[in-house]
C-alpha cells in the first residue's frame, strides 16, 4: 500500500519535473542556480582529477622513459640546429605578426572561460561564462593555440554548454593545410571525429593537418582541427574517408576562448 | 527521511564526480554516469520489500544526472525509475537480500 502510494507520487513528481523543465522558461534559472552551488565542488574535483591522471600517466610513462631518453640525446642536436633557423623565424614572425596585426585578440574579438564540468555521457562540456559575459549559441570555442574545440550549444546566465567537435550532431567544412582538398568534418561521438566527403582523386596522408574552412559559415577560417590517422579508400564510394585525431584534449585545456565575432 | 537526505548527498556526491573527477580518466569518462546505475540497483536489490527509499533514490539519482545533460529533461528520471521499478517488481520476486 505505502509503496502504491509512492510510486504514485513519484509518477506525478516526474510528470510534475519534466513539464516545468521542459515547456517552461524555469529550465535556464533553475540549471543556472545548481551550477552555480556545484562550480565550487566541481572546480575543486576537476582540479584533484587532473593531478591524479596526470600521475598516474606519469608512472605509466616512467617505463618508457630511459628508451626515450636515449633517443631524445642523438636528437638533441640536430634539434639544436633547427632552433638557431626557428629563432631567427620567431623573430621575423612576430614582426610580421606586429605589421599585420594578426595575433589571436587581435584577429578575433574573445572571452576567456573555464572548464568546470563534463555533461552525462555526451561530447558537451560547462564552462563558467554565459550570457552576462556576451555568449550566445553557436559561438565558435578555441584554445590559446587556435585549435577548435567545438560551439556553444545552450546558454545560461552565468554558464554555457560546449558541444565538442567530435559531437555526432556537429559537421561542418574542413580542408587539409597546404593542400586544396575540402571536405566534410563531422564527430562521431567519444572523441572521435571524421573526415567525410573527400573526393577520390585527392592525395591525402596520414599526419596531414586539417583545419576549418570558411564555407559553412560557422566557424572562422584556419583553425586547427586535428590530423589524420587513417585514411579509407574504396572502389565502391565515390568519396573517401579519414580519421582525425583531434588537437584538443579538453581535459588539459583549462581555459578556453570563445570568439565572440569574427 | 535520514535515508532519503543522504540519498540525496550520495547522488549529488556521485554526479559530481561524474562530470569533473571521471572525465580525466579514459576508462571511465564515456559510461560514468554507470556507477549512478549500480547504486540505484544495489539499493532496490537489498532494500526490505515494504521500503520506499529506491524508488526515492531513483528520482533524486535520475534528477541529478538530468541536471548535467544536454538530453531533454527527464530522460535520466525516466530511465532511473524504470530500472528501479523493474528490480524492485521483477527482480526481487526470483532474487531476495533483505538486509535494510
Amino acid at each position: 500500500m505505502l509503496q502504491n502510494k509512492t510510486i504514485l507520487i513519484s509518477f506525478l513528481t516526474i510528470i510534475l519535473i519534466i513539464g516545468v523543465f521542459n515547456f517552461t522558461p524555469l529550465n535556464k534559472p533553475v540549471k543556472n542556480f545548481f551550477y552555480s552551488c556545484f562550480k565550487p565542488f566541481q572546480e575543486f574535483f576537476w582540479q584533484t582529477g587532473e593531478k591524479i591522471s596526470s600521475f598516474f600517466e606519469f608512472l605509466r610513462e616512467v617505463k618508457s622513459l630511459r628508451k626515450e631518453n636515449e633517443v631524445l640525446k642523438s636528437k638533441i642536436n640536430q634539434l639544436l640546429v633547427e632552433n638557431l633557423t626557428l629563432r631567427e623565424l620567431k623573430k621575423e614572425n612576430e614582426q610580421l605578426k606586429k605589421a599585420l596585426k594578426i595575433s589571436l585578440e587581435e584577429k578575433f574579438e574573445l572571452e576567456m572561460a573555464k572548464v568546470i564540468g563534463k555533461d552525462v555521457g555526451q561530447d558537451i562540456f560547462l564552462i563558467d561564462k554565459g550570457e552576462k559575459a556576451g555568449l550566445k549559441e553557436k559561438m565558435p570555442v578555441i584554445t590559446e593555440e587556435k585549435i577548435l574545440i567545438g560551439l556553444i550549444k545552450t546558454v545560461y546566465p552565468d554558464f554555457s554548454k560546449v558541444q565538442l567537435i567530435s559531437h555526432p550532431k556537429i559537421s561542418f567544412d574542413g580542408k587539409i593545410s597546404g593542400k586544396e582538398v575540402y571536405g566534410l568534418v563531422r564527430g562521431e561521438g567519444n572523441y572521435k571525429v571524421i573526415f567525410d566527403l573527400i573526393p577520390k582523386e585527392s592525395l591525402i596522408e596520414n599526419g596531414d593537418l586539417v583545419i576549418s574552412a570558411a564555407l559553412g559559415g560557422l566557424f572562422p577560417e584556419g583553425l586547427l582541427i586535428g590530423k589524420i590517422t587513417e585514411v579509407k579508400k574504396s572502389d565502391l564510394k565515390s568519396f573517401q574517408t579519414a580519421k582525425i585525431e583531434p588537437a584538443f584534449d579538453i581535459t588539459k585545456n583549462k581555459k578556453v576562448f570563445i570568439i565572440l565575432s569574427f | 527521511m535520514k535515508k532519503v537526505i543522504l540519498a540525496f548527498i550520495i547522488f549529488g556526491f556521485l554526479v559530481l564526480l561524474e562530470t569533473s573527477f571521471f572525465v580525466h580518466f579514459k576508462f571511465l569518462n564515456t559510461f560514468s554516469f554507470i556507477f549512478v546505475l549500480i547504486i540505484l540497483v544495489l539499493i532496490n536489490l537489498f532494500e526490505k520489500e515494504n521500503e520506499t527509499l529506491g524508488i526515492y533514490s531513483a528520482l533524486i539519482g535520475g534528477f541529478f544526472l538530468d541536471l548535467f545533460s544536454e538530453k531533454f529533461f527527464g530522460f535520466w528520471l525516466i530511465l532511473c525509475f524504470l530500472i528501479s521499478f523493474f528490480v524492485k517488481f521483477f527482480v526481487k520476486r526470483y532474487v531476495s537480500f533483505p538486509l535494510f
